[in-house]
């Protein structure tokens, strides 16, 4: 593994499209490791750098660029360089056909050659855009599959308890599972059937003991499909001795006690 | 990471609107396209004119960004980024394209070129007064955040994202070691992502 100030470095190239071809096969390779402090650094890079196109003097375009783009809009299908009519080049009634002819095929050339250019110069632009866009899709597709790996060690640990919810009141089909594994103290939470969460709230999940809820952890549902939350030191070592679990909306960053609906509830031997 | 993400929130407050007018546009919706242009002009034009530093050449580049956004709208997924960071992405890929091709870059690195380059500017909805003068004032702060930065740092950050080089070229250009490029390269990012989080409140 590099050390942070290296991999804070490639990040840096990389955010502001400076990083040399070799250096971004450098990154490739340790993101390949999928750490989640490694993730963080480079989307909190990314969003920085994200601020820079703000930064500009503010200017104003013409008026008529807009009526120009427009005009080329409507006139989509026909490439720009065709506006261009090969029959208004001027020529003296005087020149000779082959001259004319020539002058005539001369400007055909030239402005299919212009557009070819115009044309290989967005290609390669769209290229860009393209590659840059599929390494985000990668990064994202290596994140969600050693997410999924950690779930499956701790769905697969031998000790692992399981403890279901059921929906109550403001959302009675929805159903939650807790993966507990006492020996790494991580817990997988599935969530599911619960309305999306609104901007200024989050769900919060309690784990109740001798009447006494204890947050276990703050969550942002962002559809009403599964959602996988993963806890590390969950803050109960044993669920022997837990009354029950259950899941509020509070508002947003939770609160030290449940002050919200009560959208999910379970008890360890359900 | 959080700060920043509810700084990117306010500075692409509109996202879920934009994303709507990138649907419609995906759907030939000519209203829609007139609608984004006149929220993002400009800060795409100045983005433009910060990166090609001449005003026609930056109305013909508004102009490709605009057509391609009307013939690659229907592909945005709005999961893979924000409407701001899209139409950014791609303005400054066609920028440092064109100063690419036309070999720009015989001019030299200097602090003039920082000084022009850092001011204000956010994308502004001119129906609306208000927001406009909320942004022009967040803008402000930027602006004062990034001329915060001490200058060695500034001066390789917008050589690196406003003049397209790469860490080896803006060494080459400035005689500076390459380590010291990259190393005030990360410098540069994490103090303004540090200046940004302290104007949290502000912003």
């Amino acid at each position: 593994m590099m050390n942070q100030e290296r991999f804070e470095e490639l990040c840096s190239a990389y955010a502001l499209g400076a990083i040399e071809p070799d250096e971004l096969k450098e990154l490739e390779q340790e993101l390949k490791n999928q750490r989640p402090e490694q993730l963080n650094t480079l989307r909190e890079i990314l969003n920085t750098a994200q601020v820079l196109p703000a930064s500009a003097e503010q200017l104003t375009p013409a008026d008529s660029v807009k009526d120009k783009l427009f005009t080329r809009i409507k006139a989509e299908g026909t490439p720009a360089s065709g506006e261009a009519n090969v029959t208004q080049i001027p020529a003296s009634s005087s020149t000779a056909p082959w001259v004319r002819l020539a002058a005539v095929l001369l400007a055909v050339i030239s402005l299919v050659l212009v557009y070819f250019t115009l044309n290989l110069a967005d290609e390669r632009s769209e290229l860009q855009e393209t590659v840059q866009i599929q390494r985000l899709e990668l990064l994202n597709l290596e994140e969600r599959l050693l997410a999924t790996e950690r779930y499956l060690d701790i769905i697969g640990s031998r000790d692992t308890y399981l403890v279901s919810m059921d929906g109550l009141d403001p959302s009675p089909s929805g159903f939650g599972r807790i993966y507990f594994d006492p020996e790494s103290r991580s817990a997988l939470v599935q969530l599911a059937g619960l309305p999306v969460t609104p901007s200024d709230k989050d769900y919060q999940l309690w784990v109740i003991r001798d009447g006494t809820p204890v947050s276990a952890g703050v969550f942002d549902v962002a559809d009403d499909r599964f959602s996988f939350y993963q806890i590390d030191q969950f803050v109960e070592a044993d669920l022997a001795g837990v009354d029950a679990i259950a899941v509020t909306l509070e508002p947003a960053g939770g609160m030290p006690e449940p002050t919200g609906d009560m959208f999910l509830l379970g008890t360890p031997s359900s | 990471m959080f700060i920043l993400l509810a700084l990117l929130k306010k500075l692409t407050a509109d996202a879920g609107r934009e994303t709507d007018l990138l649907h419609r546009i995906g759907r030939k919706d000519e209203a829609a396209l007139s609608e984004l242009y006149d929220l993002y002009k400009t800060l795409l034009y100045s983005l433009c004119v910060s990166i090609v530093k001449n005003r026609a050449e930056a109305e013909e580049l508004l102009q490709e960004v605009f057509v391609q956004v009307w013939d690659k709208a229907s592909g945005f997924d709005r999961t893979k980024g924000t409407p701001y960071a899209w139409l950014t992405t791609m303005t400054r890929n066609k920028a440092i394209d064109t100063i690419r091709s036309r070999a720009y870059k015989e001019n030299n690195i200097t602090d003039n070129d920082t000084d022009d380059t850092i001011l204000p500017l956010l994308p502004s909805d001119e129906s609306s007064p208000y927001s406009a003068a909320v942004a022009k004032e967040r803008s402000s702060m930027i602006q004062t955040i990034l001329k915060a930065i001490p200058e060695q740092q500034r001066t390789v950050l917008v050589a690196a994202y406003f003049d397209g080089y790469s860490q080896t070229e803006i060494a080459e250009k400035t005689g500076i070691p390459l380590g010291t490029v990259k190393s005030r390269m990360r410098q540069g990012l994490i103090k303004l992502q540090q200046m940004l989080a302290g104007k949290e409140e502000q912003l």
